[in-house]
């Protein structure tokens, strides 16, 4: 009996490690104008800007949190997050082919690939004319630096989300939510948004923001969708499986993007105001005016306690997660979109 | 009767079943349904208007906070510089909307 319950706590010490690193201290990761701005979540204070040239519209955090990929229009920054430091930089931008990296990059589970949405525009010389081809879902090789595969996907696919334990296939957030073979390009829907099931109304949704972290994180991208009939629905996808679930939320809250907590029990959301909602009943449970103004994206600290909303401007508010109680801003030199945390 | 779509048989030919954009024109609708003309799942930009009964009432506020990300491919583009193509690096020019926007009084077209 003792063996077994020291066997249980053994298992429970070693999965906790693979959830928090040991002596793991947060940081937030936050790309906007020209700089990207490292956090200490600690004492809320910027302690290192990494500069670039670029307006930055997307970024995610690799599996194992070791890179950082922020991208503009027209490249991709590979960022170091041991030596924090810009150790590659990916143009695909050219006058006669000009792409556009739409959303955020994803990499593959394995770490070997980025998967990308480009939007393209060819331009042939001295020719007055373009060829726009179908949005582009790309595979990029990161260790043979080159694209390796491309498919058409939907106008509008705006983000991916790879899936954990079925690395050959990832989930399109487009005009519909798609669950997409990264080997052969095909896709199925799972549910529809702008093409809903037949007595459900359809839903607008803007997809830009996937809040997530390597550690401690819920590992559910949840997704607002607003209804023709004036409803709101939370989309939950699990990133584990590709499942999803939705949560009719009990009052229309106006959110840019969500954020689950740790235990996957409540829902951030942020705009002018931040709000704590009951996954279990759709309630608001608590919410306040931010006070510095519009924000876009969320991160959480590994225990859950605090919530950091931002940027938009050139700061990022924070928050108690428990009582939704404002506790101040941290300021940035520069305005962005996005953010992540990186434990280290 | 069903009218079946014409098919080029030689490379010209082929070349002409393109989907090409020749300008802006409203009349090319291949122009409007292949740029990328919104962000939201149905095109509904400015969906976010917010009719709160209180301080801030309207949309996001400040506004000038969206200033910057609304410089892409949606939203109000005549109002803010396209940092895709037209005036791409416009950002240097303010780091920070809301603390440089005097240095916005015209966009310089970088290329």
């Amino acid at each position: 009996m003792l063996t077994k319950s020291m066997f249980a706590i053994a298992l429970a010490t070693a999965l906790l490690g693979l959830c928090v690193p040991a002596g793991a201290k947060d940081f937030l990761y936050v790309p906007g104008v020209n700089y990207l701005s490292i956090v200490d979540c600690d004492t809320d204070t910027v302690v290192k800007t990494v500069e670039y040239n670029d307006y930055v519209i997307g970024c995610s955090p690799s599996f194992d949190g070791k890179y950082f990929y922020i991208n503009g229009w027209r490249n991709v920054y590979v960022v170091d997050t041991r030596t924090d430091t810009i150790v590659d930089t990916l143009t695909f931008w050219s006058d006669l082919s000009r792409v556009n990296v739409v959303c955020s990059p994803a990499p593959s589970v394995d770490g070997n690939s980025l998967y990308m949405i480009w939007s393209v525009v060819k331009k042939k010389l001295n020719v007055p004319r373009l060829t726009v081809p179908p949005w582009q879902f790309v595979i990029y090789d990161l260790k043979k630096k080159e694209v390796t595969k491309s498919f058409d996907v939907p106008w509008n696919t705006t983000a991916i989300i790879p899936i954990e334990k079925d690395p050959e296939h990832v989930i399109l957030m487009s005009q519909d939510i798609l669950k997409f073979n990264v080997k052969t390009g095909k896709y199925t829907k799972i549910k529809g948004q702008l093409h809903p099931e037949e007595g459900q109304p359809m839903l607008n949704n803007l997809i830009i923001w996937v809040n997530w972290a390597p550690t401690s994180d819920s590992g559910i991208f949840p997704s607002p969708a607003y209804g023709s009939d004036g409803s709101l629905t939370y989309i939950l996808i699990d990133r584990k499986t590709g499942n999803l679930k939705t949560v009719t939320g009990e009052d229309v809250n106006v959110y840019y993007s969500l954020i689950c907590s740790p235990d996957g029990k409540y829902v951030y959301g942020c705009m002018d105001e931040v709000y704590k909602v009951d996954l279990a009943t759709g309630k608001t449970v608590a919410k306040a005016l931010a006070p510095r103004g519009t924000t876009y994206a969320e991160a959480l600290t590994s225990d859950g306690k605090k919530l950091y909303t931002g940027p938009s401007g050139n700061d990022i508010m924070v928050w108690d997660t428990a009582t939704l109680k404002y506790i101040g801003f941290i300021p940035l030199k520069h305005d962005g979109i996005v953010m992540s945390r990186i434990s280290k | 009767m069903k009218r079946n779509r014409l098919k080029g048989v030689n490379r010209k030919a082929k070349r002409l079943e393109e989907r090409e954009v020749f300008g802006m024109g409203l009349d090319q609708i291949d122009v409007i349904w292949d740029q990328p003309v919104g962000c939201t799942s149905i095109f509904d930009t400015g969906w976010e208007t917010n009719p709160r009964p209180a301080t801030p009432m309207g949309n996001c506020a400040p506004s000038a906070r969206d200033f910057t990300s609304c410089a892409g491919p949606c939203w109000w583009p005549a109002q803010t510089p396209d940092s895709m193509t037209n005036f791409y690096g416009f950002q240097n020019q303010c780091l920070a909307i809301e603390r440089d926007w005097r240095n916005l009084n015209f966009a310089i077209k970088i290329k």
